[in-house]
């Protein structure tokens, strides 16, 4: 096992470096100059040439991506360090282009705004989608089947968006009660309200978010059961006089699970780009939004942190799940 | 069985527990009735604030907050016109230097200026002797040396050198207003005044009058003009320079507020090195605090320098929830001379600089601290709006400081292997990179509010900044203590902000087009106020382009184009009409514009009836939507309706290629209105979208398009080179985007610049306005207008008068008529405003009273 975990970790270090090669290039080579750009009539020609100097913007891209991963890594050590109790005059070598924040410091605090949404949507999938899925599987072509798929699939036609602005409205406009934001702008709220009011204003995008992941998500558990609940080992459980509530959650549960721990690799990397959208419509200041507006500002240590970071979880994530999936399953072997 | 269990119960468990928190939520009611609505106004941006430092933002949510926490020495007023700001009284002088006139003594010239000039001649001095003549050799073109005799027959003529004298013009001071005493047309000023040419000597064809006859017959005119020209070439002709100086004086007593401090008052101590501010220093005792500030290597001997430590004093600091802020030095005079150095240094990187670059000196005086003076080198009247930016303290930003910072944080001298002597801290901490971006010192009338604990920035990023009163504020206070503005997503803020406002959550909203309609039906919830934003949106022709160089071309294109349309179905009428290339709301926007239009064409009536007006000359306001008329001019340009096609001479049909950027919105749906116009008009539309940046640099800048949709909107002085000067094509690095040239125009382009008196500015612009607007570079389609939308119970306290030395405020609509005629942004009024407990009742009167 740790002979293999080795060996991905060396894998993991060269696609990551590919991917930032790559990742680098398409960001750097992407046509057009954010500063020229700026469309101000007070900028003189000279103005923006001073301010190119002082970025860097004309330096040779290989100079660009090695000055890139070496202020990326000196502050990913002084992250590191800190953990540890390092000190705390250390000067961040990666800022925003547009705010001066710190990168990685700055990702940080939007992880933490963005991880409850992302958990509680997470939740709501996957504690919705089995029950659902190996409820439909179990009565199939029954009427109950028949509706849970074709709620499953209006769910999946109808945009999450399309579908928050609708709440949003009724909720905002016909209940008058606050949605959009971590919380209730206009009022300051403290100690148990304040946390409950947070709790809605997560409840409402996590769900909304969760409806499309559900019905996908009922499909493949659904799918899943059938296929295992038609194998021989289950026939033979319920041929010994096992009951039905043995033979589905005991015997056919736990091997029609194995697939959904690969999709365990996804969830990472989702806390980038899962929820933005919905940050977006809910106006929250988090880490997708986050990205999603540095892409369009080109700021360029923001867009490379993310992919660094981003593929970097990804990695993680398929290591992890190869490694939970090898304890999971006695037939997979990890050599 | 617990696994099935568990997979009933926790979805269950999950989702009442997520449903039970809406009883927790504040309802509408709550949200807006509550007491701390009264204390603060809240409102949104789409984007985060960021920077502070008002010299390197660049950003429009930047300016939004900094606006409220600092001041210039000029400022807009309501109406946009410019007035003293933090200064007391603006005075422009005219500092000029010029020769004498040929034939006058100093005494005698003096005599006449200060009949001419009369109070206005504040001084006047010799500023150079004369020079010996320049004896010059006619035939040989040659200077001769002193003694030197010209061979037989050939003459010399003597050039006569000038004494110089400099006198200053200074009108008189008037407390509230910008004064001027500047005479760009000085030298004609003296001609008509002498009835002669002053300087004679310095002009070729005035010397050849005094060659002799013989001379002339033998050499020609023609020889000994080219001869005169060269001697003249050599020598310094130009008769007069022009310095304007600005004069201020600064308001007394204005402090910087510094802040927040989140050590006890006690414990911190204001820090001077050498004489020089070097910020703060955390300590429990002067001793302390001394030990500290050495401690910190600011100068090459510690041991050696002078060092000086003051607390705040108790009475100059207010702050309630553990942190505060402090009554800093006064703002002075050195305040700005150092912002205005520092905009020239190249080294401050400022993105403004070009601003600042004809300033040649910054004076202050030991006598006054409150006096000011910006020397310029050459006469450029839009330098008054540049002053209308925010001064940096001195105390945070004189290079002791700086270096402190620098020191502080690990980029001090022996950070970076230099020693103290030549160690520039701005070449190591750039100004952008300071920590004044997030915690500045401030002289308007609100400071910011921490909402990150003692964290930088003070502001929570991307989610919300919030401001406090300003309690040391010099000039009216706001009655309300915070204001908040809520960031909201850039591309949803404006959805987002509808929610918010309709559930009570902010007190202004400004409503898509679409929507205005529906919140003025709602007079009694909500309050709506209209303003016509330094803005317009256009159609931009490549006059460059050989189908497009003709201007009956683009004058038949800018003609089948239905503005009306536009207006009706794609800002839904909450637009003005534009004829010409300036925001209508500024003074520079001709509202008498009239385009003088010979028909081509007869018309028909709105029944459909022949009329005739072929070959008759009409005035109109705006082009009217003429679709036969545009055929008739291009048939006249060359272009033939064949089969709905318009084809040239050549044989090639109208094409045009019609760019815009992505993303949709009000822009394209003007360009497919143009589009479809056109289309029908018989000309080939090639219209592509492209990703904004690549739209602007490889597309617009290129000048490769034929027509691109696009809007202007900022700067509000009269300065239009960079969008109409002939040097400013794209190409060259400006921003005229329709590769438009006309020397008329760029001749009075140039000479407005030298022009300070408001009304001959007003005047020039207009002719600057027609100019351009009769050749139809652009299809100057409208003005979109900015609409508030306001919670009933916001009031408007205006200042009805005074009583025992204090003002009298009374509550007024919003929307009463001094700011519905205002043109500035009403973002002026923001510090007037306040929300009370019950929707007032008004009455008509209240609207004017």
């Amino acid at each position: 096992m740790l002979s293999y975990i080795i060996r991905r970790l060396f894998q993991m270090a060269l696609t990551l470096w590919i991917v930032s090669v790559l990742s680098f290039l398409i960001v750097a080579l992407a046509p057009g100059d954010p500063l020229a750009s700026q469309l101000d009539p007070k900028k003189t020609p000279a103005d923006l040439e001073r301010r190119r100097d002082e970025i860097g913007y004309d330096d040779p891209v290989v100079k660009k991506y090695t000055d890139f991963y070496s202020r990326f890594f000196s502050d990913f050590g002084a992250v590191i360090s800190k953990q540890f109790g390092g000190g705390d005059n250390y000067s961040w070598q990666l800022t925003s282009e547009t705010s001066k924040e710190a990168v990685l410091p700055t990702m940080w605090r939007k992880m933490l705004v963005t991880l409850p949404l992302v958990i509680v949507n997470t939740l709501l999938v996957w504690s919705l989608s089995f029950p659902i899925g190996i409820y439909s599987a179990l009565r199939r072509n029954t009427f109950q089947d028949r509706t849970i798929t074709v709620l499953s699939y209006t769910l999946i036609a109808f945009p999450g968006f399309w579908i928050s602005i609708l709440i949003i409205g009724f909720v905002t406009k016909t209940l008058g009660i606050p949605i959009v934001s971590p919380e209730t702008i206009g009022v300051e709220l403290e100690g148990p309200r304040s946390f409950f009011d947070r709790t809605w204003h997560i409840a409402i995008p996590a769900f909304v978010g969760a409806l499309t992941g559900v019905a996908t998500l009922t499909r493949y558990v659904k799918g899943q059961m059938m296929e295992v609940m038609g194998q021989d080992y289950i026939r033979t459980a319920k041929a010994k006089g096992l009951d039905d509530d043995q033979v589905y959650y005991k015997h056919a549960l736990r091997p029609a699970s194995l697939p959904f721990i690969t999709m365990l690799a996804g969830l990472l990397p989702s806390i980038f780009g899962g929820s933005v959208v919905f940050e977006a419509i809910y106006s929250w200041p988090g880490l997708g939004r986050w990205v999603f507006e540095a892409v369009f500002q080109r700021d360029i240590y923001i867009v490379m942190t993310s992919l660094f970071v981003g593929s970097a979880l990804t990695l993680i994530g398929i290591l992890v799940s190869d490694i939970l999936l090898s304890v999971a399953d006695p037939r997979v072997r990890l050599s | 069985m617990w696994i099935k269990r568990s997979l009933v119960i926790v979805p269950v468990a999950l989702l009442l527990f997520l449903a039970q928190s809406v009883f927790w939520v504040p309802d509408q009611a709550s949200v807006s009735d509550n007491n701390s609505r009264l204390n603060r106004l809240m409102l949104y941006m789409g984007a985060n604030p960021e920077d502070m430092n008002p010299w390197t933002s660049t950003k429009t949510s930047d300016s939004t907050i900094s606006q409220y926490l600092y001041e210039g020495l000029v400022k807009t007023n309501h109406l946009y016109e410019l007035e003293p700001g933090l200064a007391e009284t603006v005075l422009v002088k005219h500092d000029i230097t010029c020769y004498l006139p040929e034939g006058m003594s100093e005494a005698e010239f003096e005599g006449r200026l200060r009949k001419l000039m009369g109070a206005r001649l504040k001084s006047f001095a010799k500023a150079a002797d004369a020079k010996s003549p320049v004896r010059l050799n006619l035939t040989t073109g040659k200077t001769l040396a002193a003694g030197e005799s010209a061979p037989d027959g050939q003459e010399i003529l003597e050039i006569p050198q000038l004494a110089k004298v400099r006198f200053m013009l200074a009108p008189e001071p008037v407390k509230g207003q910008i004064t001027q005493a500047i005479e760009p047309e000085f030298e004609a000023l003296i001609e008509k005044d002498l009835d002669r040419k002053p300087w004679p000597c310095f002009e070729a064809a005035e010397l050849l009058k005094r060659v002799s006859k013989a001379t002339r017959d033998t050499l020609t005119d023609g020889t000994l003009t080219k001869t005169l020209g060269e001697a003249l070439a050599k020598l310094d002709t130009t008769p007069t320079s022009h310095s304007p100086v600005i004069e201020f004086h600064i308001r007394k007593g204005i402090p910087w507020v510094d802040g927040p401090f989140f050590e006890k008052r006690e414990r911190v101590w204001q820090a001077k090195c050498n004489g020089e501010p070097c910020g703060w220093v955390y300590a429990d005792s002067r001793q302390e605090a001394i030990t500290r500030l050495k401690a910190k290597g600011l100068v090459e001997k510690p041991e050696e320098a002078a060092y000086e430590v003051s607390n705040y004093a108790e009475k100059d600091t207010f702050g309630d929830k553990g942190y505060w802020w402090g009554k800093g030095p006064e703002c002075t005079a050195r305040d700005a001379k150092l912002t205005f150095e520092f905009l020239k240094n190249p080294d401050f990187k400022s993105p403004r600089m070009s601003s600042y670059v004809s300033i040649n000196e910054v004076r202050v005086f030991k006598d006054d601290p409150h006096k000011l003076e910006v020397v310029y080198g050459e006469l450029y009247s839009p330098a008054l709006y540049d002053l209308t930016g925010q001064l940096l303290p001195y105390h945070r930003w004189n290079l002791m400081a700086w270096k402190e910072e620098a020191v502080r944080r690990g980029k001090g001298p022996t950070d970076v292997g230099l020693n103290h002597d030549v160690y520039n801290p701005m070449k190591y901490l750039v100004s952008r990179e300071r920590e004044y971006r997030a915690w500045p010192s401030m002289n308007g009338f609100m400071v910011i509010e921490p909402l990150n604990g003692d964290a930088l920035p003070l502001w929570q990023n991307g989610s919300r900044c919030r401001l406090r009163r300003n309690e040391f504020y010099w000039d009216r206070k706001p009655e309300y203590q915070f204001l908040d503005y809520y960031v909201f997503d850039p591309n949803m803020g404006r959805e987002t902000a509808e929610v918010v406002f309709n559930t009570g959550g902010l007190d202004v909203y400004s409503p898509r087009e679409f929507q205005v309609e529906r919140y003025e039906a709602k007079t009694k919830e909500y309050s709506v106020i209209k303003r016509m934003p330094n803005q317009y949106e256009y159609l931009a022709f490549n006059c460059s382009k050989p189908q497009l160089s003709d201007k009956r071309v683009r004058l038949a294109l800018s003609m089948a184009i239905d503005v009306d349309q536009i207006l009706k179905y794609v800002v839904y009428n909450q637009g003005v009409r534009i004829n010409g290339p300036a925001y209508p709301v500024l003074p520079w926007y001709d509202q008498n514009h009239m385009i003088e239009h010979t028909w081509r064409s007869d018309g028909t009536d709105a029944q459909g009836r022949k009329v005739e007006r072929k070959g008759k000359t009409e005035k109109i306001k705006y082009l009217p939507f003429d679709v036969t008329e545009a055929k008739a001019i291009l048939k006249e340009c060359g272009y033939e309706d064949v089969n709905g096609k318009l084809i040239g001479k050549d044989g090639k049909p109208l094409r045009l290629e019609f760019i815009n950027s992505t993303g949709g919105g009000v822009r394209k749906n003007n360009a497919l209105l143009a589009k479809q116009n056109w289309e029908k008009l018989g000309v080939e539309v090639d219209y592509k979208e492209y990703e904004w940046n690549v739209f602007i640099q490889q597309y617009v800048m290129a000048l490769k398009f034929d027509v691109c949709v696009l809007g202007w909107s900022g700067g509000i002085d009269h300065d239009s080179r960079q969008l109409w000067h002939s040097t400013c094509w794209p190409t060259a690095g400006g921003l005229n985007l329709a590769a438009y040239a006309n020397p008329e125009a760029d001749q009075l382009m140039d000479a407005i610049l030298k022009v300070y008196d408001r009304e001959k500015q007003v005047e020039m612009s207009h002719r600057i306005f027609r100019t351009i607007a009769a050749d139809f570079p652009y299809v100057f389609l409208y003005s979109p207008l900015g609409t508030s939308v306001m919670d009933s119970r916001i009031v408007w306290r205006k200042k009805v008068g005074e009583k025992d030395g204090k003002p009298v405020y009374e509550n007024r609509p919003v929307n009463h008529d001094f700011i519905r005629n205002a043109r500035a942004n009403m973002v002026y009024f923001f510090g007037e405003l306040k929300r009370v407990e019950e929707v007032p009742q008004w009455s008509e009167q209240d609207y004017k009273r």
